[in-house]
């Protein structure tokens, strides 16, 4: 035979949960998410920030692309083009004629020269350039310096051009004037020498005698009037010649040198003033004599026209060496403009590529910063949510579900102070409970079937035993012994009885039954022939319930124990049982009546009892544990059960029960 | 009931008016079994019913393996015989001593019926698995057990032995 294990201790429960909620260490879930939340608002707030800032760095490198480098490439171009134009310019410059025009010039070159310095200055900045640059302003600073003596040089070429201008129209008229005067005279003059001429012929012809006349004549006419011709001729080829050395000298296509010019001139003037002396007309000679003084005023002296027309040739050569001085410096400005655009370039290019690189670093960092900031992000959301609240969460949803499928097997170990923690904690404890539960309900089964198989053997054996000694002896026994067999017998099957119903009572409510489709009324129905076979009892069945999927097995049970009861405990040999079935939403609602003694109000409560019964045992063989069962079965599905008996009113009991439309 | 038992059929005795020849065969019948009553029981069906043969009783595995093999100082049980076995027993059970039956090169064609009050469905299986003859249960009003036994008896005069 085997014996019965006790069941063990009960779990630890006291103090789990509160050693869970110290305060100190506590950080709710709650706490944690917004942790995360604000762990990963900050990592965005970060890389936002951060992108500002290369946005920044990016923009201020493009504006230095466009505030330095361009500009610089800008102030050289227009320097180049300042330069080439003053190139052009200088050319003007030595043509100017007038002081106007000169001053107006040295405006225009001074503020080329005020550009083209700033230029350089602005360009100065540019430490790739600054030689260049030092080289380009010392040319260029030359440049204008030979321009400003250009100016000079032109300024007194002027003056001294228009002075001999005046001088040599002076000189002119007056001379023309001189012409004016004598060409007159000589017309005059030879009129005059022919007249006499013609006299003379005349006389000459007459024939007369010792005429003194004509002789008189001859002589005047060769005296004088010839004389004076002559005198007049050459003065007059004297002036022309005069004249045309003047005119000559102005052109430029005088032969001599400044003091063969100058004393050709004044021995012309001197070779006029002469013959103007012989002269006897004292009018003409004075108005020669006034043109020749002014003549004279106005070539004598260095200061005089030739000189001041040989000064000027000398202030051409001057500025013709000044503009090859600038032509020079010139050609070297343009070759230091290459290399100045090439070293600007340069810049500009190292510029753009360090503008470019440090786009690419803005970019690089942002990107970068995006990326570690994510990845952050990630760790934090990791960190604190995932592993540390969603990953506890499905562990414990997980191993919550597995224990409500009855699968006990994992323990949930959860160690945080928090939220989680709690439930956990608590779970712990429903699976204990539940774990302790179960081995209760082994134990439990396991007893049953220890009193149902090792209670019974002995039973068996006395029943045996009981039989035995009534078929071997059964002649030779006493009435009162055989009485006393046949109560033994009778307590021997009671016995019997009772354990089956213990059995039973102990299965009842915890069984796992097979759920099929069943007709509930043919159920009642077959349920009451099996138990009421022979007995004279009827069926009354009213039930308008169609077919449901539920565990017949138990169904029948609750019913069969029932029928069985109003058959068992009626007074009379014939009666009839009804059973009646509501349907409603979620329960049925089933009525068993019978027209049985009925039971009192006071037994109400008690008949349910285990091993309750109204009469005694000798009276009612029964085991009372029909409706105990019955009651566990009910229980054990969530449905109730009620008696509507008033045995002092009226003859009957009705027992009225639910059972599920839906099985839980 | 017993009684009446015997009067009325009892299978062997009345098939109307044919004779049966009785042969002549002597079968030991080892029984296995642990309760006294039960064992009491089947001595008491067996006489009612004259089986003959020699009635050999173990109360347990252990006890009747050494009977099938004469150890522990027992007169070991000559072939034909057939065995009826009990499940719960102490020491060693119905089932473990099928076991020990089955691998057993000389004892593993024995014939064995199997009496139980086990109804289980799993010791019934482990049991035709086991290779039983016939898994009977003994309920509780044990008329049935003068059927099985006469039922046996049939078999033990009927069908040839390894």
């Amino acid at each position: 035979m085997k014996t019965c294990r006790s069941g063990s201790g009960k779990p630890k429960k006291a103090g789990l949960l509160e050693g869970r909620m110290g305060a100190n260490t506590r950080t709710t879930v709650r706490t944690k998410l917004r942790n995360a939340f604000a762990g990963i608002a900050a990592f965005s707030v970060l890389s936002a920030l951060v992108g500002v800032y290369s946005y920044q760095a990016v923009s201020t490198a493009q504006q230095s692309i466009i505030e330095e480098a361009l500009p610089s490439a800008r102030n050289v171009e227009q320097f180049v083009e300042e330069g080439n134009a003053v190139a052009v310019f200088m050319g003007s410059l030595a043509a100017a004629n007038s002081l106007e025009t000169l001053e107006e010039r040295k405006a225009y070159l001074a503020l080329y020269e005020e550009d083209m310095l700033s230029h350089l200055s602005t360009l100065n900045s540019y430490p790739s350039a600054r030689d260049a640059v030092d080289e380009l302003r010392s040319y260029t600073v030359e440049i204008f310096a030979t321009l400003k003596e250009k100016t000079t040089v032109v300024e007194r070429r002027i003056r001294l051009a228009t002075l001999r201008d005046e001088q040599s129209e002076t000189v002119l008229s007056s001379g023309r004037h001189i012409l004016a005067e004598v060409l007159p005279a000589i017309a005059d003059a030879r009129l005059r020498s022919s007249g006499l001429v013609e006299q003379i012929r005349l006389d000459l012809a007459g024939g007369e005698q010792g005429h003194p006349e004509p002789k008189e004549r001859f002589e005047q006419l060769i005296e004088k009037e010839l004389s004076s011709l002559e005198l007049l001729t050459a003065i007059r080829f004297r002036t022309v010649y005069l004249i045309d050395e003047v005119e000559a000298l102005l052109l430029n296509k005088h032969t001599g040198t400044y003091a063969e010019e100058r004393s050709r001139i004044e021995s012309a003037t001197e070779e006029i003033a002469l013959l103007a002396n012989e002269l006897d007309d004292g009018a003409l000679q004075a108005v020669i004599a006034e043109n020749l003084r002014k003549i004279s005023q106005e070539t004598s002296g260095d200061a005089g026209m030739v000189g001041n027309h040989f000064a000027i040739l000398r202030l051409n050569e001057k500025l013709e060496n000044l503009s090859a001085q600038n032509r020079l410096d010139v050609e070297q400005l343009r070759i230091l403009d290459e290399d100045l655009k090439k070293s600007v370039d340069v810049s500009i290019s190292n510029s753009i590529a360090a503008a470019e690189r440090s786009l690419w670093v803005g970019r690089a960092s942002l990107i970068a910063i995006a990326v570690a900031a994510f990845v952050s992000a990630i760790w934090v959301f990791w960190r604190y949510v995932l592993s540390d609240v969603t990953a506890r969460l499905d562990r414990i949803a997980r191993v919550t579900r597995q224990y409500s499928l009855g699968e006990m097997t994992e323990d949930l170990t959860d160690k945080g102070n928090d939220e989680l923690g709690d439930i956990a904690g608590a779970l712990q404890l429903f699976k204990a409970y539940s774990v302790e539960l179960r081995r209760s309900n082994a134990d439990l089964e396991k007893f049953a079937y220890a009193a149902s198989h090792d209670l019974k053997a002995p039973l068996r054996g006395v029943s045996n035993l009981a039989a035995w000694i009534e078929e071997d002896s059964g002649d030779r026994l006493s009435d009162d012994s055989r009485m006393h067999l046949a109560l033994l017998k009778g307590r021997v099957n009671r016995l019997g009885a009772l354990l089956e119903g213990l059995l039973n009572y102990s299965r009842a409510g915890r069984q796992k039954s097979e759920l099929r489709n069943v007709d509930l009324k043919k159920s009642v129905q077959d349920t009451f022939d099996l138990i009421a076979v022979e007995q004279g009892f009827k069926l009354e069945l009213d039930c308008k319930v169609p077919p449901i999927r539920t565990a017949e097995v138990l169904f029948e049970q609750v019913v069969g124990n029932l029928i069985s009861n109003a058959i068992k405990h009626h007074d009379r040999k014939q009666g009839s049982i009804t059973v009646e079935c509501n349907p409603s939403p979620e329960r049925l609602e089933f009525r068993v009546s019978d027209d049985g003694p009925g039971i009192e109000q006071q037994y109400h409560e008690r008949v349910f009892g285990v091993f309750q019964t109204i009469k005694s045992r000798d009276e009612v063989e029964g085991s009372g544990i029909g409706l105990s069962i019955v009651k566990r079965v009910l229980e054990s599905v969530g449905c109730e059960i009620k008696i509507s008996s008033n045995p002092e009113v009226k003859r009957g009991a009705s027992f009225v029960f639910t059972w599920p439309v839906v099985w839980p | 009931m017993l009684v009446q038992n015997l009067r009325g059929d009892t299978g062997q005795r009345l098939r109307g008016n044919i004779r049966i020849e009785k042969v002549v065969k002597d079968v030991t019948f080892i029984i296995i079994e642990d309760d006294e009553v039960d064992a009491m029981q089947l001595r008491r069906v067996f006489r009612q019913l004259e089986v003959s043969g020699k009635k050999v009783f173990a109360k347990d595995g252990a006890e009747g393996l050494e009977l099938l093999r004469g150890h522990n100082g027992r007169e070991k049980v000559k072939k034909p015989f057939i065995i009826l076995l009990d499940l719960n027993m102490p020491r060693m059970g119905g089932l473990e001593f099928l076991d020990e039956l089955r691998t057993d090169t000389e004892l593993r064609n024995s014939i064995v019926f199997v009496l139980t009050t086990s109804n289980d469905r799993n010791d019934r299986t482990l049991a035709y698995e086991k290779h039983v003859s016939g898994y009977i249960v003994k309920t509780d009003p044990n008329e049935g057990i003068i059927n099985a036994v006469s039922m046996i008896d049939s078999y033990r005069q009927i069908v040839s032995f390894p």
